[in-house]
């Protein structure tokens, strides 16, 4: 069973409040979503930096996420206007431990800086551990990219390790940033969806979120 | 109001009252996180001022919304990261 089947396939719906996300579908893949891909700005702090992508390459990728077992892509669209602004993929990295790697893309640049991806991943990594029963979320960025790292710590998520001269960005050597976040750290930041449940199909918990003593 | 380091609060709340615009002129315990003055891409023009007027650097260890949720706590982090500075 794919992880989006368990999710409740593509009826799955999980809103926030200012983005909702969704699973993609082939209708979802266009010039739009090709140009994010394609922007320098856009993909500046990450690996896809000096790559360049054709849309077959995208076809393949939700190909490949929407057919695994143990990752969950989503859009971000807009609550107010429905659009697509970027996505935001679940990776479960170890499924006995449960834990997740969360990473996202904001490709419409008028939505940086308004909130939204603060919107979208804390939705997902409440869902992660809620529906999912995941007990752990990490994630991670070049040390450049201190906004990544804000979003992070404002997430609740702990700096856990710095891998040191580990990346080349702008030609030089620099740090890349783990950062970690229990449900514990997560509510803490976040009360207020402490007893929400903002998605549908609600499937139900798999496995208690304890955290690791 | 608690005002930790006048200089610097003035300073402060100069920068983001004149760059960010917020609705309400904002105070030294305006929360700026919470109101959504300060975001994960906002911070990036504060820490570059910060860094720049108070000739500092704000190690990763420190980006994170406590240390940037009020004008008054980021001058805690600055004066320590200043005496941090002085000390070595």
């Amino acid at each position: 069973m794919t992880l989006l089947e368990t999710c409740g396939g593509a009826a799955l719906r999980i809103r926030g409040a200012k983005v909702w996300l969704r699973p993609l579908s082939p209708e979802d893949i266009g010039p739009r979503y090709l140009k994010w891909l394609n922007d320098p700005e856009i993909n500046e702090f990450t690996s896809r930096h000096n790559l360049s992508f054709v849309k077959k390459d995208l076809f393949a990728y939700l190909d490949s996420a929407n057919a695994s077992t143990d990752r969950l892509l989503l859009g971000i669209f807009t609550n107010d206007k429905n659009i697509h602004i970027g996505n935001v993929l679940l990776h479960i990295i170890d499924a006995e431990a449960g834990i997740a790697d969360l990473s996202n893309l904001i490709g419409e640049r008028a939505y940086w800086g308004r909130g939204i991806i603060a919107d979208a991943d804390s939705q997902a990594i409440h869902f992660g551990f809620q529906a999912l029963g995941l007990t752990k979320f990490v994630m991670g960025n070049i040390a450049p990219h201190r906004a990544s790292t804000f979003k992070s710590t404002s997430l609740g998520a702990q700096l856990e390790a710095k891998f040191r001269s580990q990346a080349i960005f702008q030609g030089k050597r620099v740090d890349i940033l783990r950062f970690g976040v229990f449900p514990s750290e997560f509510y803490d930041a976040h009360p207020e969806l402490r007893e929400t449940i903002a998605w549908v199909p609600d499937i139900a918990s798999q496995s208690s979120n304890a955290e690791p003593s | 109001m608690n005002s930790c380091c006048p200089g610097n609060n003035a300073t402060l709340i100069a920068f983001i009252n004149s760059n960010y615009r917020p609705v309400v002129p904002i105070e030294s315990d305006t929360e700026l996180v919470r109101n959504e003055i300060v975001d994960s891409y906002s911070i990036l023009e504060l820490i570059t001022f910060i860094e720049g007027n108070f000739d500092l650097n704000i190690p990763d260890e420190d980006i994170r919304p406590d240390n940037f949720r009020t004008v008054d706590a980021m001058c805690v982090m600055v004066e320590r990261l200043r005496v941090g500075n002085d000390a070595t």
